[in-house]
C-alpha cells in the first residue's frame, strides 16, 4: 500500500475533494462539448464567438449538475462505511442507488426507484470494471508450469501470498485445496468469472481466504479509486445561467 | 524510534508516544512507548521543503469548498427568499414547494458562478506556483488577478468581441 498522501483522504474531507473533482470534471468537459457544439451550431463569421457564449451559458451548469451527483454520491458513500464500518464496493453501489433516488425523490415514487435503480446498476458495472481493472493490472507474472493444472487457482491473484514468484509453488498448492469454486472451461476466461464467483463466494459466507482475498481486492481497489463520472438525473429544465462570472444581477 | 530518556514528548510537538499493543487488550502493563513523527518523513530535507500540495489536490479543494460554500448560502439566500414571498391562502405542500424551487435555483446558479471562479483560481494558482516556483502569498494573490482578469473579460471583452466578430 502507498504511504498515506497518496490514498483518498478520510471521509469527511473527502466529500469535499469529490465535489471539487466532479465539478471540475463536468466544468472542463462541458466546456469542451459545448465548444464544439456552439462552434458547429453558429453561422460563419461568428463560430468562436458562438462557442464561447454556448460555452459560458453551458459549462457552469454541467458543472452544477456533475458537482451535485458527485456531492451526494460521496456523501451517502461515506454515510455507508460509518455505518457498515468496512471499505468495500457495495457501499459504492447502495450509495450510487440512494443518489439516483434521491434526485428524482420531488418526482415522484416511480420515477424515484427507477433513478435509484439506473444509479445502482451504473455503479455496480463501474465497481466491477474497476475490479477487472486492478485484478489485470496487479497479476503476477507467474511461471507458465503453474497455471496447467490448475486453471481455476490462476484466476485468484488477488492473494498476497501469490505476489511473491518463488513462493508461487507453495500457494497454488494451498489455493488449490481452499479453492472450491468450480474449474471453468478455458484458463483465458478463468480470471474473469473465477473472481467474480470468489468475491460474491465472499460476500455471501465463503471461505477465510476468499475474505483476505476480497478485503485485499478491496485495498487495491481504493487504492486506484477514481471520481466517478456524473449522471443526469434531474428531469427539469434548467434555466441557463448568465454568464460564468458575473456575480452582479 | 524507542523512546529517549532525554526529551520530554509533551515539549516537542512534531512527535506523538505510540504504543504499539494499544489495540490488543494485553493483559501484561505497557513497557514501551515509542515516538512518532506526526509529519511526513523525508530523506533529505531540500525535497521535505519542496513539497507541497500537487495541482489536483488543489484544483478539487478549492473547486470544492468554492461550490459547497456557493451553494449553501445560495440555497440559504433562497430559502429566506421563499419565506418572503408566502402568499395568504399557501397549503403547507405549496409553501415547501416553493421553499425547494427557491432555494434550489438560487443555490444552484450561486454555486455554479462560485464553482467556476474556484476552478479558475485553483488552475491560475497552481499555475503561477509551478511557473515560480515559490508558494506563498503572493502567488496567492497573482492568482487572484488573473482569475479576476479572466472574469472581467468574460463580462467586458463581450460586447466588444461581439461587435468584431459580427463584422467578419
Amino acid at each position: 500500500m502507498g504511504t498515506p498522501e497518496t490514498s483518498r483522504e478520510p471521509c469527511p474531507d473527502r466529500i469535499l475533494d469529490d465535489i471539487g473533482g466532479a465539478f471540475g470534471m463536468g466544468a472542463v468537459g462541458g466546456a469542451a462539448f459545448h465548444f464544439l457544439k456552439g462552434t458547429y451550431n453558429s453561422p460563419s463569421g461568428a463560430r468562436l464567438i458562438g462557442g464561447t457564449q454556448a460555452v459560458r451559458m453551458n459549462a457552469p451548469r454541467v458543472g452544477g449538475s456533475f458537482a451535485v451527483w458527485g456531492g451526494l454520491f460521496s456523501t451517502f458513500d461515506c454515510t455507508m462505511v460509518y455505518i457498515r464500518q468496512k471499505e468495500d464496493p457495495w457501499n459504492s453501489i447502495i450509495a450510487g442507488a440512494a443518489t439516483g433516488g434521491f434526485l428524482s425523490m420531488r418526482q415522484g415514487f416511480g420515477a424515484a426507484s427507477r433513478s435509484a435503480m439506473f444509479g445502482g446498476v451504473l455503479l455496480a458495472l463501474i465497481e466491477g470494471a474497476g475490479i477487472m481493472l486492478n485484478k489485470f493490472l496487479s497479476q503476477p507474472q507467474m511461471p507458465i508450469m503453474i497455471e496447467e493444472p490448475a486453471p481455476n487457482v490462476a484466476g485468484m491473484p488477488g492473494y498476497p501470498m501469490g505476489q511473491l514468484p518463488n513462493q508461487a509453488p507453495v500457494s497454488v498448492d494451498n489455493l488449490r485445496q481452499g479453492s472450491p469454486s468450480p474449474s471453468p472451461s478455458s484458463s483465458s476466461s478463468a480470471p474473469s468469472s473465477n473472481s467474480s464467483s470468489s468475491w460474491f463466494g465472499g460476500l455471501f459466507g465463503g471461505g477465510k481466504q476468499q475474505e483476505g482475498a476480497t478485503a485485499y481486492m478491496s485495498i487495491q481497489l481504493f487504492r486506484f479509486h477514481q471520481i466517478k463520472p456524473g449522471v443526469f438525473t434531474s428531469l427539469r429544465k434548467k434555466q441557463a445561467s448568465r454568464g460564468i462570472c458575473s456575480m452582479q444581477s | 524510534m524507542a523512546h529517549h530518556g532525554g526529551s520530554d514528548p509533551e515539549s516537542d510537538p512534531s512527535t506523538r508516544l505510540y504504543n504499539p499493543y494499544q489495540d490488543l487488550n494485553l493483559q501484561a502493563p505497557i513497557t514501551n512507548l515509542y515516538k512518532l513523527q506526526t509529519s511526513p518523513e523525508f530523506l533529505f530535507a531540500e525535497e521535505s521543503l519542496h513539497q507541497r500540495r500537487s495541482w489536483g489536490e488543489n484544483l478539487t479543494f478549492y473547486t470544492g469548498s468554492a461550490y459547497l460554500g456557493g451553494s449553501v448560502s445560495g440555497g440559504v439566500v433562497g430559502l429566506f427568499s421563499a419565506l418572503r414571498n408566502f402568499e395568504q391562502g399557501d397549503t403547507l405542500k405549496l409553501k415547501i414547494n416553493r421553499i425547494l424551487n427557491s432555494s434550489g435555483h438560487t443555490g444552484r446558479s450561486w454555486g455554479n458562478r462560485i464553482g467556476v471562479v474556484g476552478l479558475i483560481y485553483a488552475g491560475m494558482e497552481s499555475g503561477v506556483v509551478a511557473a515560480t516556483d515559490r508558494d506563498d502569498v503572493w502567488s496567492s494573490v497573482a492568482a487572484g488577478l488573473a482569475t479576476g482578469a479572466v472574469c472581467r473579460a468574460a463580462r467586458g471583452v463581450r460586447s466588444a468581441a461581439w461587435l468584431l466578430g459580427s463584422k467578419f
